[in-house]
């Protein structure tokens, strides 16, 4: 198996070598490596600015990705979905996969330039980068860059809150008045965000900070404030006499996955049902079509946390140990790479979610899944171990940021509250990287999501013995090893039956029994009699072990024999050997 | 033996008029014959044809559409032939839609009735095919046993009498334990052995076929299936082969789900088929996994059930009925996640024996049974084995892992109770016995069980079928099985206790009527009283509307205020919402309690010109109204 990858990728390296006109075919320095796309990761795009970049990648590489339409977003916007394979290592389906999405929420926009970075640093790199060469080699990628394309050209086109936009834009009634989106958040005083509005009250228990009136700030007990909170931008549409009750959408694509789904007096934003958003089914219906993923990423902001399920306490213990460790493993290695995020799990460190996603891929189909959410302020601030002061905030934000992420407060006439004050952070105030940072934390969520990736399980056969033990008749066995850190099947698939098993099979001659033992010394082993030539493994193949399989054969001496093993997260493997007294050792060491 | 004589004679009479259709029970509408007899019936003026999809197999999924006039009014939903078996179901169906028509058109002027009489035609095809096996899903192929090969080792008619019934393997080898003995009192019957009478096992039980994919075991995977009652959301059951890869994958179930999510008018919904909760009331007190939703129904709307149940029996003159888990079923997702009063029920119920046939004492101790079924005692104080054996499943479902046995020895009845007051199971005690009465009685109830003893529910269905003349049972026949040595072949006819004879439809048909005619009786009957309007000073109102409720049964089930599912009724006064000094300009009504029960809505408002100004009522299953406040 290595010595396929490595001497294709020398092939590779040549064909690259050519065309690029150099003769170098050693190593090169991360940022010496140009792309064929030059795409600035300080900025942010939007959704059609993203399609270019997209288009443009794989015009570029046309040898290694493939562009698919999934469906259409609920307002007719493409879901753009790009599979990067190598085929002259096989077809995508054939090989362990990671699936990389973004976006879910329309409001959490680095996750798609964090996706498309990936995309364009395995396709730069492919060739140049042993490790990557030797992964894309191996693997394949799944890359949806935005699952909610309606949001993220809402968030972009119109004034937004760093909240708003989270949803996907199906009209909903969500003030039950039956009208659809009919009160929703105005850019009052033109600057192009949704910010605050405050309403002058000389019984309000809020005032603005004496040193810095950009701050506003609760009133002590006993002491005269000045401001009532009216919440954001906005006046009352349908005249109902509420302010912004019923905006743009108003539900969570990313609570309207298959498992663990709860209708919406249990779960807000849950959908009718589940896979009930085009966006939602398109790409469900997609990964419904490859078992062979065996590895999932979807990235959110905020907050620098690297998540895991389970999303409801209830199934905490659907989570077995050894699918723990592994997750711990991944985790703890991204903490690594990832400075200040945390390795948390949804339910206990976070809060419930039923229907999220990565819910879905791991508890739903056995995928070994993370959601990490991108950015923490404590990124950019002076100290990242200790909790800053309002003050301290503005004034870090004034001296690196410019105070470019403030609105002044002004006053505006409302129609309904009269004099009030607009002002404060924009919608890139809290919860975007920002752009002079973007690349960085693109990177090193790349660097953990490779990683996550390289761990997907390798098969190689690591020994196999054969014995006479009479006429014609010979004992062999075999130790078949999964050299990654992924199994080639979940504990949490082994046990509810997710997934099919993996299976050995020998063929080229009669099998009489066939069985797994502890090692290759065990004299006993439990047997199965029935079809033993072929054995299903719902336990699969361990991260980091291997298994050990016996067959007592009947065939004459010197016959061929096959030996296939496969596993649905697992590129195939096969051996011939023949019957005869013999050991064979495949492993490195 | 006379009798089964006669019934393999009556097989033999069957298998011998070689009809094709002959595990089509007789006199039972096929998807064609469905087909054009709701077309006739559509041949009213007052019933269309329509349909809400298509099946896996591209079969036309009817919808049936009851109705007089075109004002917008509320909708009862009727569903049957979800579950593949129940036939009978969609006979039920389609006959009350010709009660309807004929003898209660006037009702059709008050409410809607949308009636999908076979919701998974595939499946029905499948118990209408020339072997019978007693399908219970739709066309969806599924690899039960997981090999990698699909539908690989189906049922395989060995007797060739097109009916898939069960074998006896009369010689089993030592890593096949015997399960089964002949019932001595009647040797058709497998029963399991009392050690207390000295049985012994004989014969382990298969059912018909071969083991043609070689893997030891007999039809693991036969053709499909995903039980459509097993698709939709309400506790969906994750991971079980036969509940789809997800909620509502199955066209049939996406169909069904559609079509309620597009309708405001269904304020009630009747399911016919495999589920009861209307001889059997619905448990109101368990929640489910979430704590969130009731297991079953809210105990708000336990009053509600146990009076449509009442209605149910006496229009039925049901004695019983099976009681199936409802998880992911059709019923339990339209009460539980659309807050819509869903109640389900069989089609029919085998007879009860009329009383004095079976001699008093024997009946006195079926009464006491079905009253109170008799509680297993466990090593674990005076708690019920039963109650340990629910625990032991909700413990799986929580967690995951099958509980440790060694474990039992270990717990006490307090770790019991707080367990089951964390997953809402109610803990059922076995009574203790005084002891030194206990082995007395014992061996008193003993003597009493022998002397009188009671019919096993199988050989109860084989007197009747004996009484009725029907072929329910194949009798045991010896043949050679390539893997199983000597067997025997025969048992009950699959479908032949859920089908009754075509004769009892029509019957059958008119005591469902009555239940549904009931049903539509009972619809809340909604007033408005008003509107006051008095004036308090030049140009200031107030106003006052009372929506009152003169039915018996409140307008939305209790859970739907929970579950905000079905759309309230908007109460909208015209006056600008600066001209308004007390109330809201728009208010909602989630629901209203029978019995007089009220809605009440009151506005003070300052307006130039009361003439002008309105209130809207707009109720999506009545319609909208606009009250002028000023004087005529």
């Amino acid at each position: 198996m290595k010595k396929y990858t490595m001497k294709n990728s020398i092939v590779r390296l040549a064909g690259v070598a050519l065309v690029m006109g150099a003769g170098a075919t050693s190593a090169i320095a991360q940022q010496q490596i140009p792309s064929k796309v030059d795409v600035a990761w300080n900025r942010f795009y939007d959704f059609d600015e993203t399609e270019q970049i997209i288009k443009d990648l794989v015009d570029a590489y046309p040898e290694l990705l493939t562009l698919e339409s999934l469906g259409k977003s609920e307002q007719g916007r493409d879901m753009w979905m790009i599979i990067l394979n190598n085929p002259e290592t096989g077809e995508d389906t054939e090989k362990p996969a990671m699936y990389i999405d973004g976006n879910v929420h329309g409001n959490e926009v680095q996750a798609t330039e964090t996706v498309l970075y990936s995309i364009w640093y395995l396709t730069k790199s492919y060739g140049k980068v042993d490790q990557l060469t030797e992964l894309i080699d191996r693997t394949a990628f799944y890359f949806v860059p935005s699952i909610n394309p309606d949001g993220r050209a809402e968030w972009f086109a119109n004034p937004n809150t760093p909240h708003s936009a989270r949803t996907g834009q199906r009209p909903t009634d969500n003030d039950y008045d039956g009208e659809l989106d009919e009160d929703g958040y105005e850019d009052l005083d033109g600057d192009g965000h949704i910010t605050q509005m405050w309403k002058f009250d000389p019984n309000g228990r809020w005032r603005r900070n004496k040193l810095d009136p950009r701050i506003i700030e609760r009133v002590p007990e006993g002491e005269q404030g000045e401001l009532t909170r009216l919440g954001s931008e906005g006046i009352d549409n349908d005249g109902d006499g509420r302010i912004n009750e019923d905006g743009l959408g108003g539900y969570d694509m990313n609570r309207n996955w298959g498992s663990d789904w709860q209708p919406n007096h249990v779960q807000f934003g849950a959908g009718d049902h589940p896979f009930d958003r085009p966006e939602v089914k398109s790409v469900a219906d997609f990964i419904l079509t490859r078992p062979n993923i065996a590895a999932g990423q979807s990235y959110h902001n905020t907050g620098g946390m690297i998540l895991r399920g389970p999303g409801a306490s209830y199934l905490e213990n659907l989570y077995p140990r050894s699918d723990r460790q592994m997750y711990d493993a991944l985790g703890e290695a991204g903490e690594d790479l990832l400075p200040f995020y945390n390795y948390w799990v949804i339910h206990s460190d976070l809060y419930t979610v039923h229907g999220g996603f990565v819910n879905w891929l791991a508890e739903g189909l056995g995928v070994a899944s993370f959601t990490n959410e991108l950015w923490t302020n404590r990124r950019i601030m002076p100290d990242p171990d200790r909790e800053f002061s309002d003050e301290e905030r503005m004034h870090w934000q004034d001296r690196m940021l410019f105070g470019q992420t403030f609105t002044d407060f002004t006053e505006y006439d409302h129609p309904q509250h009269g004099k009030v004050l607009i002002g404060g952070g924009t919608k890139y105030s809290s919860r975007v990287t920002p752009p002079f940072m973007l690349e960085e934390g693109c990177h090193r969520n790349f660097a953990f999501t490779m990683f996550h990736a390289s761990s997907m399980p390798e098969l190689q056969f690591k020994w196999a013995g054969i014995k006479s033990i009479g006429d014609d008749l010979w004992e062999l066995t075999v130790e078949i090893e999964n050299t990654q850190i992924i199994p080639t099947r979940l504990a949490i698939a082994s046990r509810n039956k997710i997934g099919m098993p993996d299976l050995l099979t020998l063929s080229g001659a009669e099998v009489l029994i066939s069985g797994q033992v502890n090692d290759r010394f065990d004299q006993t082993m439990t047997t199965i009699k029935n079809r033993p030539e072929r054995m299903l493994i719902e336990q699969g193949i361990g991260g980091n072990s291997f298994s050990t399989f016996r067959f007592l054969v009947s065939g004459a001496e010197g016959k061929m024999v096959r030996l296939s093993y496969e596993a649905e997260k697992a590129k195939d493997i096969e051996i011939r050997i023949p019957l005869r007294e013999k050991e064979l050792n495949w492993s490195d060491d | 033996m006379s009798k089964c004589t006669i019934l393999r004679s009556a097989a033999a009479i069957a298998l011998l008029a070689g009809s094709s259709a002959f595990a089509q029970p007789d006199g039972y509408m096929s998807n064609e014959d469905l087909a054009s007899r709701l077309n006739q019936i559509a041949s009213n003026e007052h019933a269309s044809l329509d349909s809400i999809g298509e099946s896996l197999g591209g079969a036309p999924l009817h919808l049936l559409t009851l109705s007089s006039g075109d004002s917008v009014r509320p909708a009862l939903l009727i569903v049957a032939g979800i579950d593949a078996q129940y036939l009978v179901s969609t006979e039920i169906a389609t006959r009350i839609a010709e009660e309807l028509l004929e003898n209660h058109s006037e009702m059709l002027e008050e409410m809607t009735v949308y009636i999908v009489p076979r919701a998974n035609p595939d499946g029905a095809a499948r118990n209408m095919g020339k072997v019978l096996s007693g399908h219970m899903g739709n066309a969806r192929l599924v690899d039960e046993d997981r090999d990698r090969m699909v539908d690989e080792d189906h049922a395989d008619d060995l007797n060739g009498d097109g009916i898939i019934t069960m074998m006896r393997r009369l010689e089993p080898t030592l890593d096949d334990r015997p399960s089964h003995l002949a019932d001595p009192d009647d040797p058709r019957l497998n029963i399991k052995p009392d050690a207390d009478q000295g049985q012994q096992a004989v014969f382990t039980i298969y059912p018909e076929g071969l083991d043609n994919d070689g893997d030891g075991l007999i039809n693991e995977d036969g053709f499909g299936a995903v039980d459509i009652n097993m698709n939709f959301m309400h506790r969906w059951p994750e991971h079980d082969p036969h509940a789809g890869r997800y909620a509502l994958s199955e066209p049939e179930a996406y169909a069904l789900a559609r079509f309620v999510l597009g309708r405001d008018d269904i304020v009630a919904a009747v399911t016919i088929g495999k589920h009861d909760d209307m001889i059997n009331q619905p448990d109101s007190k368990k929640k489910d996994i979430t704590s969130r939703s009731p297991l079953e129904i809210d105990a708000g709307d336990a009053d509600l059930y146990k009076q449509a149940g009442e209605w149910f029996k006496e229009a039925s003159s049901f004695a019983s009925a099976e009681k199936h888990d409802s998880a992911g079923s059709f019923h339990a997702w339209m009460y539980a996640q659309r807050g819509i009063p869903s109640y389900a029920m069989n089609a029919w119920s085998r007879p009860e024996e009329p009383k004095g046939n079976q001699g008093g004492e024997a009946e006195a101790n079926q009464v006491a049974e079905t009253n109170e079924p008799a509680l297993t005692p466990s090593p674990v104080g005076d708690i019920s084995m039963e109650t340990l054996d629910e625990l032991r499943e909700a413990y799986t479902q929580m967690t995951g892992e099958e509980p440790d046995e060694s474990m039992l020895n270990q717990i006490t009845p307090a770790m019991v109770e707080q367990f089951a007051a964390q997953a809402g199971i109610e803990v059922r005690r076995v009574k203790q016995e005084d002891d030194a009465s206990s082995d007395v009685s014992k061996a008193g109830a003993k003597k009493d069980a022998k002397k009188s003893k009671k019919l096993s529910e199988d050989a109860k269905w084989l007197k009747y079928f004996e009484q009725e003349g029907i072929n329910g049972f194949v009798d045991w026949q010896p043949i050679d099985h390539p893997t199983l040595g000597k067997v025997e072949i025969g048992g009950f006819i699959p479908g032949a206790k859920i089908n009754p004879p075509a004769s009892l439809l029509d019957e059958l048909a008119i005591m469902h009527t009555n239940f549904v005619t009931k049903v539509m009786d009972m619809q809340p009957e909604v007033e408005m009283l008003g509107p006051e309007v008095e004036q308090i000073a030049e140009g200031l109102y107030e106003v006052r509307v009372v929506i009152q409720n003169n039915g018996e049964l409140s307008t939305t089930t209790s859970f739907s205020r929970t579950t905000r599912s079905v759309k309230p009724v908007i109460v909208r006064l015209s006056v600008p919402v600066n001209q308004i000094i007390q109330g809201q300009r728009v208010d909602r009504i989630w629901g209203i309690e029978g019995n007089g029960g009220r809605s009440s809505h009151a506005w003070v408002f300052r307006t130039d010109d009361i003439n002008n100004e309105t209130i809207t009522i707009d109720d999506p299953r009545l319609g909208k109204q606009v009250i002028k406040l000023g004087a005529n």
